[in-house]
């Protein structure tokens, strides 16, 4: 079977698909849910990203070679397994809308407060249709390429930034808010559950995983939550969790008091820079995962074509799911969040556990 | 931005035209999802003033 992609560079795009989230919405949801504690909240996650992690692994190891839905109509049937499929369509219909609205709320937020939302979202639908063109190789290479040079410069922002943090905001913790960190560490599991991403690009993969290539989805996992905790940590230290959870962007709040040596400032428009990379790149994600669940649903063959009127979709549907910075909070904390849980979670750990005792596994590659 | 969508949806549709007919529903999904963003399209372009889903959810789920 020809190799697409490998699993180091899923692990890449997982990585990097997540930064901009992370960045955006994971400091101000644990400071208004866990207050100043709630920079201990990356750690709780990561059980569930273990767990998730191990879910995913083992059924890339129990069906090797096969995707999701391939999965699922394995151990489920055709019929309910494209039932699934139809109600992950509306779910990354839904998470591509919000994404895009919030691409163009940090642009207008940061760079460009007087530009139309219009504008930013045609010239990223022309930049995601060149990328699809070139094919999902291209963009999985993109973000190898690109994520080593992002974690350096987040390593030596924080090195800059030691000097600046205020322990008086981060400590003393109370075990009386022990429940209120658990509770949050939602906001970073629903990001982290970007792992799953693996099993929709399974088929595109070696059909023998070594150990190594395994390896390499822990390593993802346990990168990710060490990146998510010193994230928030060094936005609690420098800004504190009362502006945090006030402010939309807190980070970008917090870059602007960071200097290198005072020769190298400005930090704040690489951090936009990073979202938006960011942002394009899970973007590029979810529309080839929606063209895939087109395809798994109508039994298609290849057909990008059909990223012009799933523009035309997306494009509106931004308008009518939300459009104010307010009403994207609302929209990502109460529902996309819960939906990812349903998504990322619920459902991999449903077909791990079907597999466990249905025993359908699939013992040797063929 | 409803016309520039209309042209590239039309345009598409020429010039994929033999790979869409290759499969009946190929051609079906492609009009399907037509449809849909541009009735979505419509309704915007009607009253652009909706309120928007999450507006409606926060009014009605408190």
């Amino acid at each position: 079977m020809n190799k697409e992609i490998s699993l180091r560079q899923i692990t890449f795009m997982y990585l990097f698909i997540s930064i901009s989230s992370v960045l955006r919405q994971v400091p101000q949801n644990l400071a208004n849910d866990a207050g100043r504690s709630g920079y201990l909240s990356p750690l709780w996650s990561g059980l569930a990203m273990a767990l998730l992690t191990g879910v995913v692994i083992m059924l890339l190891a129990a069906y090797p070679g096969l995707n999701i839905y391939e999965i699922m109509v394995h151990l489920l049937g055709r019929i309910l397994a494209k039932f699934i499929i139809l109600i992950y369509l509306a779910w990354l219909l839904l998470s591509i809308t919000a994404k895009v609205t919030a691409y163009n709320l940090t642009l207008q937020l940061t760079l460009m407060p007087r530009t139309k939302s219009e504008l930013f979202m045609v010239v990223l639908a022309l930049m995601v249709f060149f990328a699809l063109l070139r094919g999902i190789k291209t963009i999985f290479r993109f973000s190898e390429l690109t994520l080593s040079s992002i974690l350096i410069l987040f390593a030596i922002m924080f090195v800059c930034a030691l000097g600046r943090i205020r322990y008086d905001y981060l400590i003393p913790v109370s075990i009386t808010h022990m429940s209120k960190t658990i509770y949050a560490a939602k906001h970073v599991i629903t990001i982290g559950g970007n792992i799953v991403i693996a099993l929709f690009f399974a088929d595109k993969l070696e059909v023998a995983i070594s150990k190594a290539q395994l390896r390499k989805l822990w390593l993802g996992a346990l990168t990710f939550v060490v990146f998510t905790f010193v994230i928030v940590l060094f936005t609690f230290g420098i800004s504190g969790s009362a502006l945090t959870a006030n402010t939309p962007f807190p980070f970008y709040i917090t870059v602007k008091s960071i200097s290198f040596f005072n020769i190298f400032e400005r930090f704040e428009v690489l951090v936009t820079l990073i979202c938006l990379l960011s942002d394009f790149a899970a973007i590029c994600i979810l529309t080839v995962l929606i063209i895939r669940c087109l395809i798994w649903l109508f039994n298609l063959e290849d057909c990008l074509y059909l990223c012009v009127p799933l523009a035309v979709i997306v494009f509106y549907l931004t308008y009518y799911i939300s459009s104010t910075q307010f009403e994207f909070n609302y929209l990502y904390k109460n529902i996309v969040e819960n939906l990812n849980l349903v998504f990322e979670f619920c459902i991999p750990l449903l077909l791990a556990f079907i597999s466990l005792v249905r025993k359908k596994k699939i013992s040797k590659p063929y | 931005m409803i016309y520039i969508f209309g042209i590239t949806v039309i345009y598409t549709l020429v010039k994929q035209w033999k790979q869409l007919l290759e499969k009946k529903r190929n051609l079906i999904v492609y009009l399907m999802l037509s449809v849909i963003g541009f009735a979505l399209g419509i309704v915007y372009m009607i009253n652009p003033h909706l309120p928007s889903l999450s507006y409606f959810l926060e009014k009605h789920m408190k």
